[in-house]
């Protein structure tokens, strides 16, 4: 493992621990039930970039052993990561019909993993994913779908791809990607882009109403 | 005593019978229950599902004997193009399978189970995608057996707490169907196999006319 790739990945670390704790900040603010469960996502994800950088050592070979075309434990659990994001947009919206449609899906695309080196299919399928996410995400102006569909970019980098890429390339999408799942995440993206206008004129309006009152006195 | 030989002659002779009494009752089966949602749909106005999911299992078994007719009985298509015995996906093997998960549909239909409705058929595309993708779909046989034998326990169960006509003919159907499917051809147990496919046939014609009624006022607990 190459001191690059080693101090990329701890940046990457870095950043989903303070994913970690924007979220606990949220859920402490308001225990609803997304934020409890971006709380265990964040931490899922911090879990998973450790991971990540555990199987690069060279002791580890166990665990980055691939059984199989192309199953191996971190291109699964970069998969799994991905299906959570999409079963919670799934119930999140209340299309009950796709409940069972990630799981049933996932273990399809976990089979091809196994039988076929191409993972077009998989790419395919998660990239769609990505801008089902983003669409809904800029639909309704949330930042934390638009973080979510980061995630799906974020996981898809560690996909089974040429050398040069997993080496140069994909470690610099990650950090790229964390980024942009933390300003989701942090709720930056929401005050600082997605500006409510009409919450913010009638903030704007009451202000305007109390100037006025206290002139009148 | 009856010799090998009489045995084979008869087994081919039942079969062959069972053939033609096939095609003709599922031609008869598939018009009745299209002319039943047609009349249901112009009555009501909607199309009712449970009649559409039973013309489906029924037209994915239609199919199959379809397939069957044409491979054995006549030159037109050729037995290996079928896929009859081969364990991937074929013209064949895709009908079965279809038949099972819209009986797994049904199932979950009838009960009400709104997340689980579309679950059976998710997965059956996603094999068949499997299929197309990557050449194999590794686990289709087990997966028709283990689904047919669900969808027969679970419309079975329906069936009998809810005192439905419908859901206990499906289940009766799909037994006596699936041991055709399980027996082999040869031999004196494909005499057996023979007689159960005409049993199963003529199943289907009195409950596609609507004489099977075990329950005469149907809805239970």
């Amino acid at each position: 493992m190459s001191l690059y790739t080693l101090s990329l990945g701890i940046i990457v670390i870095v950043l989903s621990v303070f994913c970690l704790f924007f979220s606990i900040k949220n859920w402490m603010r308001s225990k609803i039930n997304i934020n409890q469960f971006l709380v265990f996502y964040a931490l899922s994800l911090t879990i998973f970039t450790v991971l990540y950088i555990i199987v690069q050592f060279p002791n580890a070979s166990l665990l980055s052993a691939s059984i199989g075309e192309n199953f191996s434990l971190i291109v699964v659990l970069s998969h799994i990561l991905i299906l959570i994001a999409l079963q919670f947009l799934v119930y999140l919206k209340n299309w009950k019909m796709l409940y069972t449609f990630p799981m049933i899906f996932g273990v399809i695309l976990l089979m091809s993993l196994y039988l076929t080196p191409n993972i077009l299919l998989n790419v395919g399928f998660f990239l769609a994913v990505f801008v089902l996410f983003l669409y809904d995400g800029l639909k309704n102006k949330m930042g934390v779908e638009i973080g979510l569909a980061f995630v799906v970019l974020f996981a898809l980098n560690y996909f089974p791809a040429p050398h040069l890429f997993e080496e140069l390339v994909f470690p610099i999408f990650r950090i790229l990607s964390m980024v942009i799942v933390l300003i989701g995440i942090s709720g930056i993206l929401d005050k600082l882009v997605f500006i409510d206008k009409e919450k913010e004129a009638k903030i704007r309006s009451a202000w305007i109403a109390k100037r006025v009152i206290v002139k009148e006195q | 005593m009856i010799g090998q030989n009489s045995i084979s002659l008869l087994n081919d002779f039942l079969q062959s019978i069972g053939r033609y009494y096939a095609i003709v009752i599922y031609s008869l089966i598939t018009i009745i229950l299209t002319i039943r949602l047609i009349k249901d749909k112009k009555e009501s106005g909607n199309i009712n599902l449970i009649r559409l999911l039973i013309l489906g299992v029924f037209g994915c078994v239609y199919w199959i004997n379809i397939l069957e007719f044409l491979a054995f009985e006549t030159p037109i298509l050729p037995v290996d193009a079928i896929g009859f015995q081969i364990n991937d996906f074929s013209l064949y093997n895709f009908g079965l399978g279809l038949a099972v998960t819209l009986g797994i549909v049904l199932a979950a239909y009838i009960n009400q189970l709104k997340p689980f409705y579309f679950t059976a058929l998710y997965f059956y595309f996603g094999l068949l995608v499997l299929y197309f993708y990557a050449g194999t779909s590794l686990i289709l046989l087990p997966y028709i057996y283990i689904t047919g034998i669900t969808a027969l326990t679970l419309q079975m169960y329906t069936g009998l707490k809810l005192k439905d006509n419908g859901a206990l003919g499906v289940a009766v159907f799909f037994a006596i169907a699936f041991v055709t499917i399980l027996l082999p051809e040869e031999g004196v147990i494909g005499v057996l196999d023979a007689l159960a496919t005409l049993i199963y046939a003529t199943f289907g014609l009195i409950f596609a006319l609507g004489y099977f009624k075990p329950f005469k006022e149907p809805g239970g607990k």
